[in-house]
């Protein structure tokens, strides 16, 4: 099958910016790459959201849920300062780098049944965050679960997961919120009677030519393509899920037309073809288990893709343990047509996995262990994708999601 | 039939955005008013709307009267108000088998269409210009209802439109044996919370009374004591948490509007007839208002027919500047700017003025503590703050509208009260919020704090041996302060789990949603 020609490696840099610049083929063009930006992609400051108040925890003093913000020193990262914020159950860095976002993951804000949003300045020399503003969601819009800032920075876009919607919110150019702008509310359903009996938006993320917002929805089995115009979101394009496979994670190859889909509620991966020039979901290409399907009923879907886009990290996480690939995470080889195949598994040193989040060079990823409490990081070997014994680099109760600002 | 799209950029959309409540929307460019409203000739037409309307990813709120209390409809950012006050029937069915009331028929066409053609009527408000939808839905009574029951407790079936889980309109018609759940939750927590109502039928409906006496009994601030005061409250909660429970009594009801201070007067508006409608036998009437003979009332006579006490308030002239005595200049006339729908059609349009309201139903008397704190916040004065229009309407309930099986068959579960209290408050200028909504909410909060207060819910009518709770139809949004508020308004005996269950069932994607809609 001829790959569409979506842009050729000179557009695909432009694109995509200076953090990740690397080409499709070639090792050694790839490596030199990373000579490059090596600088670039040093990890400075890092934020971590925790929240004691849901996940147990001893009350070791301090707020009980909150943002910790940590300034990295190589494989230790020090703990600089703590604010409190309600359930800050997803982080976000502004494109500028300038500021953070965070996400109330609640069903109540100020009496009414919403969730909300908050803004947050960054002191570029200590990485400290002060507070600018914090939004409530629309009506009825609770429990967001993710979001996306624009890439040119004016807008955010909420995945309101209990709510059943997306909203839009515009960011002002000193990283204020604006007043949510835009409500698309999302119906439909799935055969999964306890998690599909309405629409969950889960996550979304814009495409690499920036015009395009992907939204996944669990609820009811659907993934969607919208355009964002004055702060308004149109629906573009749909397509339709596996139906009960419950779509919560997406992430796209560096080149733009493979989209990889985690599916929550039957534990799989997809790979469909995607069309960033037009805004298209076309068809899907491959479809694979990431867990022996008999075993576990739910898994968390997350997923992440290497800046070279040759491998896929996909963590499992379980309430049972015991099993062999409980609590570990499988590194898969993405060949050029977008097929995966499992290399490796790693399991050792690891729980309760959350918020993980892969360096720009590609050497790393870092992620949450919520049982044991820590944030662990583990080399990525940049020839095989293979990862290595993971290293506590902080330990703080109850952490439920990550941000990392490179220099 | 077609749908009649009014967008933001039609010249009647000023007009038709607003609601009888000058405070929602705020004006016609705020950025909670709604982007457009479907004006909608029937049925068919509404489902069309609302299918459009959440296809499109929007959030539909509904409208018939727009007199609901709080910003439910008109805070609707950028979403589509469903505009159904054209479906304004109300015709019995073939071989009078039953009767059709349109949702967006107002009472008073209701009342006069169903007396003149049937002889018949509906035991609903007394604001004629109150719509059926969210009246009938919310519970819906009035002057005859300790005699004929709620409107709801009359109820047959309904039409309602549902979305499924889908996002697919679906039509239902819901009554005891089809849809039974949602037929019940539509009979006192409909509004706004399910689906969109379109028609009400009844199987039956009372006669309408003959004639009625009507009598007027106010007594004057400025020789008011607290003694009087007390006297007064006394006599008439002692009537009806007592005499007013017999039968013969039944054709009797009272609206006491407790007005503050600064308007110079309280006053009892009386509507009476004999059980059987006519007016043949006056000694209840003369029982009643000889309670008040030796509290130095002012007569009025002829008293004029009973109307809703907000709609008397609202009518008060407003005090217009006199030129100077023996000024030798002219006065330039003063002219006033109206929306023309206004200024025209009496009751149509949106309304001028800013307004709070609360509810409480009473079990019984008044205690002295309570009296006492009547007194105190009637007669509190605040700077700046123009109290002339603020009142707490204490209304005669039990009689017929306490039929304990109604409490299982309908989403009303307060059948045990004698009074049902509603709280009003009334002005003109966006400046003023801030003072009116605080004296109201203290009087309220201070009323429900006293010694014989609940702890565990202090500051509310939370149902127990003396009082059941609030009013859905009177909504209050000061009360989401509480997490028990969804027992204040549906009682803590199931009622409200029983209504989320019916939400989740027949509304699973929440697209009918307020601030204090049912959580699902």
């Amino acid at each position: 099958m001829k790959k569409p020609a979506v842009c050729n490696r000179r557009d695909f840099m432009q694109l995509v910016g200076s953090a990740s610049l690397f080409a499709l083929s070639g090792h050694t063009e790839w490596l030199s790459a990373t000579e490059r930006t090596k600088n670039q992609a040093t990890a400075s400051f890092a934020y971590v959201g925790y929240s004691r108040k849901t996940y147990g925890g001893g009350a070791a003093g301090g707020s009980e849920q909150g943002i910790q913000v940590f300034a990295v020193r190589g494989e230790s990262w020090v703990p600089t300062q703590t604010i409190a914020s309600n359930s800050p159950s997803f982080l976000t860095l502004h494109p500028s780098q300038r500021f953070l976002y965070a996400i109330n993951e609640v069903d109540n804000y100020q009496g009414l049944p919403s969730g909300a949003i908050e803004a947050y300045a960054i002191d570029p020399q200590h990485g400290h965050l002060t507070l600018l503003n914090r939004q409530p969601l629309s009506l009825s819009g609770i429990m967001p679960r993710h979001m996306a800032v624009s890439p040119d920075g004016n807008n955010v876009v909420v995945a309101v997961h209990g709510g059943g919607a997306y909203n839009v919110l515009p960011i002002g150019s000193e990283g204020h919120l604006g007043r949510v702008s835009g409500i698309a509310k999302e119906t439909g359903s799935g055969p999964n009677e306890e998690h599909q009996e309405a629409s969950h938006p889960q996550m979304v993320m814009f495409d690499t030519s920036g015009r395009h917002l992907l939204g996944a929805d669990l609820g009811s089995d659907r993934l969607s393509v919208f355009t964002l115009d004055d702060g308004k979101l149109a629906v573009r394009n749909r397509n339709a899920a596996q139906p009960g496979s419950g779509p919560r994670h997406m992430a796209l190859h560096p080149s733009g037309d493979l989209l990889f889909v985690a599916n929550e509620l039957d534990a799989s991966v997809s790979c469909f073809r995607y069309d960033p020039m037009n805004g298209e979901i076309l068809e899907r290409l491959h479809h694979v288990a990431s867990l022996p399907n008999d075993l576990y009923r739910k898994n968390v879907g997350t997923l992440a893709i290497h800046p070279s886009g040759r491998f896929l990290y996909t963590p499992n996480r379980s309430l049972a343990s015991g099993h062999l690939l409980a609590n570990g995470i499988t590194v898969w080889d993405i060949s050029t047509t977008g097929a995966l195949t499992p290399i490796q598994s790693w399991r050792e040193g690891l729980d309760f996995l959350h918020g993980m989040v892969i360096a720009p060079d590609g050497t790393s990823l870092s992620l949450l262990g919520r049982k044991s409490g820590s944030v662990l990081r583990l080399g990525i070997d940049p020839a095989s994708g293979q990862l290595s014994k993971p290293v506590r680099v902080a330990k703080l109760q109850a952490p439920i999601s990550l941000a990392v600002k490179y220099l | 039939m077609s749908i009649e799209t009014v967008t933001r950029q039609d010249a009647r959309y000023s007009t038709l955005i607003k609601s009888r409540n000058a405070r929602w929307p705020s004006s016609a460019t705020d950025a909670g008013a709604a982007s457009r409203i479907e004006l909608c000739d029937d049925a068919k037409d509404v489902a069309e709307a609302l299918q459009r309307t959440v296809s499109a990813g929007l959030r539909p709120t509904v409208r018939s009267g727009g007199h609901c209390y709080e910003d439910f409809v008109a805070n609707n950012p950028n979403g589509v108000i469903l505009d159904l006050s054209l479906l304004s029937e109300a015709i019995s069915l073939p071989g009078r088998s039953g009767y059709r009331i349109g949702a967006g028929t107002l009472l008073g066409t209701a009342y006069a269409d169903l007396y003149k053609r049937y002889n018949v009527t509906l035991p609903g408000g007394s604001c004629g210009s109150v719509g059926a939808g969210g009246h009938i839905s919310g519970g819906g009574y009035g002057l005859l209802s300790r005699l004929q029951g709620l409107t709801v407790d009359w109820l047959s079936a309904v039409d309602i439109l549902t979305v499924d889980a889908k996002g697919k309109v679906i039509p239902r018609r819901v009554d005891r044996t089809h849809d039974p759940d949602l037929f019940r939750a539509c009979r006192g927590a409909g509004g706004g919370n399910f689906g969109v109502i379109t028609d009400y039928y009844f199987d039956k409906l009372p006669a309408a009374p003959q004639e009625v006496m009507t009598a007027s009994i106010s007594f004057s601030w400025a020789s008011m004591t607290q003694e009087r005061f007390a006297t007064i409250l006394n006599a008439y909660g002692n009537y009806w948490e007592t005499r007013g429970e017999d039968p013969d009594t039944w054709g009797l009801f009272t609206l006491f509007g407790l007005t503050h201070q600064s308007s110079g007067r309280l006053g009892i508006s009386v509507q009476f007839c004999n059980p059987d409608g006519t007016c043949k036998d006056l000694s209840v009437l003369n029982e009643f208002l000889a309670l008040f003979k030796s509290c130095d009332p002012v007569m009025n006579s002829p008293a004029g027919p009973v109307t809703g006490i907000d709609e008397r308030l609202g009518q008060r002239p407003r005090n217009v500047p006199q030129p100077d005595a023996g000024s030798q200049h002219c006065v330039t006339p003063t002219a006033t700017r109206h929306l023309w729908m206004e200024a025209t059609v009496r009751g149509g349009g949106g309304g001028e003025m800013r307004a709070k309201y609360k509810s409480s139903y009473m079990k019984r008397n008044f205690t002295a503590a309570e009296i006492a704190c009547y007194y105190k916040h009637l007669t509190r004065m605040i700077p700046g703050v123009d109290l002339s229009r603020s009142t707490v309407s204490v209304d005669s309930y039990g009689g017929f509208t306490n039929r304990k099986e109604m409490v299982d068959e309908t989403a009303i579960p307060q059948r045990a009260s004698v009074m049902k209290l509603q709280f009003l408050t009334y002005w003109t200028r966006p400046q003023e919020d801030a003072g009116h909504i605080q004296w109201q909410s203290d009087f309220y909060k201070d009323l429900y704090s006293g010694p014989d207060a609940d702890p565990n819910h202090k500051g509310t009518p939370y149902p127990n041996d003396r009082y059941e709770g609030c009013y859905i139809n009177y909504p209050d949004k000061d009360m989401l302060d509480y997490s028990f508020w969804p027992q204040l308004y549906y009682g803590d005996q199931g009622l409200y789990p029983f209504l989320q269950e019916v939400k989740r069932r027949y509304d699973p994607n929440n697209i009918f949603h307020h601030s204090m809609s049912v959580r699902p």
